[in-house]
């Protein structure tokens, strides 16, 4: 009976530095959810610190922590820990305010971890669904950049959705 | 110094934070957001600011509202489409004509496809015919055959099943009108009007699966009976059987009309058959 494999396995350490010098110590298998981190280490081989000078810590910190949630989840692998995950990533979601959805989703995007954009957008999908447009520019604070009666056509030419 | 770097890249991201603005995010993201709306919204949203209107029109977000079953019709379809969003309006919204412009094809809402077959599609045979009376394929609008009853008509119409929704429930309707035709009141029409037999054919490899039968009266159609009869502007719409399109057992539907009885009188009254429609839902 070999009971003690579990806690005898030595993973790998790897330290990511943040654009604001801010460091974090994570397991490789966590890290490597990330897509941009699997190609580095898989391309740089021995190197364990790794630089991320387009993301700050405080948003990687978030990353990370989804990627751990996953990471320890996946281990082991029944119908549960999927259930436990959706929940975990609906807790996860539900409370980000604008400004840190949109800096967590630009952070996964760099990192190319395309679970974590997926749930992000349609966190974001879920506050646009059958919102008028002028709420939409309200709430993300974006200016029309149109020409004057460009809008109008571009309503005219799709003027089913807006029946 | 090292302490001085730090503080100024501090102050980048502060000015980052405050900038935050969903508009700086890459087009490729707005379109994946986009995508999981619904295409309303998508459509609605490309008024917001250019950069979400280009990705908006993007082909990933249009590609996600369309059924993975809609490129069997457009490779069958000969009109040249400017993009995803343009299929979807067309097979959405609109009618795409395919196989040489022999047949129609649209999704409903609930994405099942409708295919209908239109009267040049339909193939007509007479049992009795008469020579030059027993039907008049209308050269001018041919949106229409015009079939006199009295010379045992068999008119088929037959669509592979490939093209109609996998496993679904479809239904078979006949679009047609009854005519005045010279010398026959309505009344007369309506009681001498002999009931006609529909059946619904299935095909694996040229083989008939499964048939089902039914004998209906086009003009005399109850309401009541288990036809759904449905008035349209042009033409009277019949439900004249059902069939669960499962693509595994067989891969062709074909329809019949058949005069099984035959009439005294020929050059007599006529349906004006307009087409063979599968209806999915």
């Amino acid at each position: 009976m070999s009971s003690s494999s579990t806690t005898t396995t030595t993973t790998r350490l790897l330290m990511l530095k943040a654009s604001d010098g801010v460091t974090f110590e994570v397991e490789e298998a966590v890290a490597t959810k990330l897509g941009a981190i699997n190609n580095m280490v898989e391309e740089e081989g021995s190197e364990d610190l790794i630089c991320l000078p387009n993301v700050n810590g405080k948003f990687l910190g978030m990353v990370l922590e989804w990627c751990k949630k996953h990471a320890n989840n996946n281990t082991n692998s029944d119908k549960g820990n999927d259930e436990v995950n959706k929940w975990w990533d609906k807790e996860f979601v539900m409370d980000l305010d604008q400004n840190t959805l949109y800096h967590l989703l630009m952070a996964a995007d760099y990192l190319s971890g395309t679970e974590l954009v997926d749930l992000l957008t349609e966190k974001v999908a879920s506050m646009i669904r059958g919102k008028k447009v002028e709420e939409i520019r309200e709430t993300f604070k974006i200016k029309s950049d149109f020409l004057p009666g460009q809008e109008e056509e571009i309503r005219k030419k799709n003027s089913w959705a807006f029946e | 110094m090292k302490h001085q770097e730090n503080q100024v890249e501090q102050c980048m991201d502060h000015d980052a934070l405050i900038r935050s603005n969903f508009s700086s995010l890459p087009e490729d993201l707005i379109s994946l957001i986009l995508s999981k709306t619904s295409t309303r919204d998508a459509c609605r949203l490309s008024v917001v600011s250019s950069q979400f209107r280009s990705a908006a029109s993007s082909d990933l977000v249009w590609e996600s509202f369309l059924p993975s079953h809609y490129t069997k019709i457009i490779s069958r379809c000969n009109k040249h489409f400017a993009s995803k969003k343009d299929i979807y309006i067309s097979l959405f919204r609109g009618i795409v004509h395919i196989d040489h412009d022999n047949k129609v094809c649209r999704y409903n809402l609930r994405g099942k496809v409708f295919c209908g077959l239109d009267s040049k599609n339909l193939t007509v045979t007479a049992n009795h015919p008469r020579p030059n009376s027993w039907f008049i394929l209308n050269p001018e609008a041919s949106s229409y055959l015009t079939v006199n009853f009295g010379h045992g008509f068999n008119i088929k119409g037959k669509v592979d099943t490939g093209l109609l929704s996998p496993n679904t429930n479809y239904q078979v309707c006949v679009c047609y009108n009854p005519t005045e035709v010279k010398g026959y009141n309505s009344n007369e029409f309506s009681s001498s009007c002999p009931p006609i037999t529909v059946s619904v054919k299935l095909f694996k490899e040229g083989k008939i699966v499964k048939t089902s039968e039914l004998r209906i009266n086009l003009v005399m159609t109850d309401t009541r009976s288990s036809f759904r009869l449905q008035e349209v502007d042009k033409w009277t719409d019949l439900t004249v059987g059902k069939f669960f399109n499962n693509t595994r057992d067989f891969d062709a539907v074909e329809v019949s009309l058949m005069e099984t009885k035959r009439l005294n009188f020929y050059k007599g009254p006529a349906i004006k058959f307009y087409g063979i429609g599968f209806r999915g839902f």
